[in-house]
């Protein structure tokens, strides 16, 4: 199953309802096998839509997507099972306590019985929230939530994960934990796509990235290569802000 | 099927950490039909049970004031004020009384009213005998009792009211008349009449349940309100059930629903599942308080009468009616105050024309109409047939069908539009 690339994208458009401008602009793109790739762009730029659409939540104007050499259109229920997708929401249930959350979620994912139970409380003993699995997740701290959130889209050991800015908003030791788990899953040959603001993250993080804007891919490749190519520019965020500009954007 | 397990499983868990709607779901309903029916209780209650105070002035000093303030004192539910300590009442201070709003009633048998009614009498016989009548034209100065109403009373009580009166001074007036024209014709006649008596061959009135069937149910208050509130607090689950809907999308629970396995009859069939097992468990706590807490009140106990098959089919449709309108308003609104506030009015308008305030019978021919396009008159009109009209399964089969279809309909309305949404 890990012959070929991991994610295909060919000429991928999106034009919402009522816009003009199309959110996504005829992209391609290739993720091979086992990487750490980062999706950067400033707001509104398309990274949010790209994920979205490579998950199944929004369907594409034109262009076709293929997840694990399957088509995202014709094979959507077994391109959910290799998936896993964590949002930029806190996607969980307030009121339910982070084990009771987490069970719904791995049932949904087809895990049960003592698999279930296992799973679980390996996930929250790594990220330190085993004592507090009882307690419902409106008690939560911020860094709290985001791991759980994390949690819940790695729970099914997914071949392929998404993370929309997994770490905004959080204490640096919660985003230490989210890093190191992400860097050991990949070790395991998870393929992760990445989306986030924090270009030093993304230049640690990532073996490879692409650099969207107004709905293009403007340049991909590895950071360290791209940073050696660009005379007098010595990390990702000057290469960023060379390629998409220093004006404010409010989206 | 494990997953549709988990998800009803995890749907207990939101619905039972959730006091505020657990409180709406089964607190508010019970207090809702007991209030309605403690006082709607009184408008269905007979004149004679209800106690009406009234100020009362007799210029007449005849028979007519005499007859009809001895008649009013005897009945039980009315009781008379004539005046204040020692001083009575005069025509202005009655008015004032009333206007201020003090009393809601206030009756004036006008002066000479009885000597008008002598005169039709006299008017008559002379009339009759001669061809003509001599005297002064009673049509003149009519007898006349003035009723003074408080502005803020309802016109339905204004109604019964003057219609008891009437009643009753009509019988009054036939005996003055009477008397008059016995005394007039007892004149001209060599053998003096057999008194006449308006007690003669009088209508008796009788009331028969027009279902005609031998049965333990009895009309009253309470087996017209508790149904009728009874499905508007099934209908309530759409503040609980439309919230949970929004939460999940303004949480993004809604958008990991999408990307997880599992369809969406799995979703949405886990709330269905809930909130109908709720739904049941209200009309249970509703009925079983209606029927044993009810007497506590001083109101009739809910009698089910034998068709609690029927009854039970009943309330699993209208459930499943207000389920699937929930889960439309739900998916359709995209804010918690979209959702309230189009859900209540939305219910509100519903029950209006459903006839749950207002019987259908007594609306305007446009709003009758309307009633039929009401999920709650379907389900009103069944319950109706069930404990008032004596009417089993076979009878609201058709409205059970109605109430099935509706779920169904705004269910595949609720699903088209979470697939539009999708594609946007």
């Amino acid at each position: 199953m890990t012959s070929g690339a991991a994610i295909e994208i060919r000429d991928l458009v999106k034009i919402y309802r009522g816009n003009d401008e199309p959110a996504l602009n005829s992209i391609s793109l290739t993720v091979p096998h086992g990487e750490i790739f980062g999706l950067l762009g400033p707001n509104g730029a398309g990274k949010t839509t790209t994920i979205n659409i490579l998950c199944g939540i929004l369907g594409a104007t034109s262009g076709s997507v293929k997840i694990e050499g399957m088509d995202s259109r014709q094979h959507r229920d077994r391109i959910k099972q290799v998936i896993g997708v964590v949002p930029q929401d806190i996607a969980l249930y307030p009121t339910l306590s982070a084990r009771e959350n987490l069970h719904y979620i791995g049932s949904m994912y087809g895990l049960g019985g003592k698999e279930l139970r296992e799973r679980v409380g390996e996930c929250l003993e790594f990220f330190g929230l085993e004592k507090y699995a009882r307690r419902q997740i409106r008690t939560y701290s911020g860094g709290m939530k985001r791991r759980v959130n994390l949690i819940a889209g790695i729970l099914h050991r997914p071949r392929i994960l998404f993370l929309d800015e997994p770490t905004v908003g959080i204490d640096v030791q919660s985003r230490n934990v989210i890093i190191d788990y992400l860097k050991q899953l990949n070790t395991k040959d998870t393929t992760i796509i990445y989306t986030s603001h924090y270009m030093e993250e993304a230049e640690l993080l990532c073996s490879s990235i692409a650099i969207i804007d107004h709905g293009r891919i403007i340049t991909e490749g590895r950071p360290a290569e791209m940073i050696g190519s660009q005379p007098g520019y010595t990390n990702l965020e000057s290469i960023f802000l060379k390629l998409t500009g220093r004006k404010l954007r409010d989206h | 099927m494990n997953r549709l397990l988990a998800s009803i499983k995890k749907e207990l868990l939101v619905l039972v950490r959730d006091w505020a709607g657990l409180g709406l779901i089964f607190l508010m309903p019970v207090v809702l039909v007991l209030v309605m029916a403690l006082i709607q209780d009184a408008s269905f209650k007979s004149l004679e049970e209800t106690r009406i105070t009234m100020l009362f002035l007799d210029e007449d000093q005849d028979t007519l004031g005499y007859r009809v303030r001895q008649g009013l004192e005897r009945q039980s539910h009315f009781e008379l004020i004539t005046g204040t300590g020692s001083s009575p009442f005069d025509e202005q201070a009655i008015r004032d009384q009333v206007a201020r709003g003090n009393y809601q009633l206030g009756i004036v048998v006008k002066a000479g009213s009885t000597e008008s009614i002598r005169a039709r009498g006299k008017k008559l016989v002379e009339e009759t005998l001669f061809g003509e009548y001599t005297g002064e034209d009673p049509a003149e100065s009519p007898a006349r009792i003035i009723i003074y109403f408080d502005p803020a009373v309802r016109a339905s009580f204004k109604v019964t009211v003057r219609s008891a009166l009437e009643n009753f001074t009509s019988k009054v007036e036939a005996g003055i008349l009477f008397q008059a024209l016995s005394d007039e014709l007892a004149q001209y006649l060599p053998e003096p009449p057999a008194p006449l008596s308006d007690q003669d061959g009088g209508i008796v009135y009788e009331e028969i349940n027009a279902a005609g069937k031998d049965t333990e149910i009895i009309p009253n208050s309470v087996q017209h309100n508790v149904p009728a509130w009874t499905i508007f607090a099934m209908f309530f689950i759409i503040i609980p059930l439309t919230g949970n809907l929004i939460r999940e999308k303004e949480s993004g629970l809604a958008t990991r629903m999408k990307i997880m396995p599992g369809n969406l009859f799995q979703v949405l069939g886990a709330k269905i599942a809930i909130y109908l097992a709720v739904g049941m468990l209200q009309f249970l706590v509703i009925v079983a308080f209606a029927k044993l807490a009810f007497p506590f009140f001083e109101l009739p106990p809910l009698v089910l009468g034998p068709e609690k098959v029927a009854l039970i089919l009943l309330a699993f449709s209208t459930i499943l009616a207000a389920t699937g309108y929930s889960v439309l308003v739900g998916t359709v609104a995209r804010t918690h105050d979209q959702a309230a506030v189009f859900g209540m009015i939305s219910l509100i308008i519903l029950a209006a024309i459903g006839g749950l305030w207002v019987p259908v019978f007594m609306m305007p021919g446009i709003m009758q109409t309307a009633s039929a396009i009401s999920p709650l008159n379907w389900s009103l009109e069944a319950f109706y047939d069930i404990l008032l009209r004596g009417s089993g399964l076979r009878g609201i089969a058709g409205n059970i069908f109605a109430l099935l279809s509706f779920f169904v309909v705004t269910l595949c309305c609720a699903v088209w539009v979470r697939w539009r949404m999708g594609r946007l």
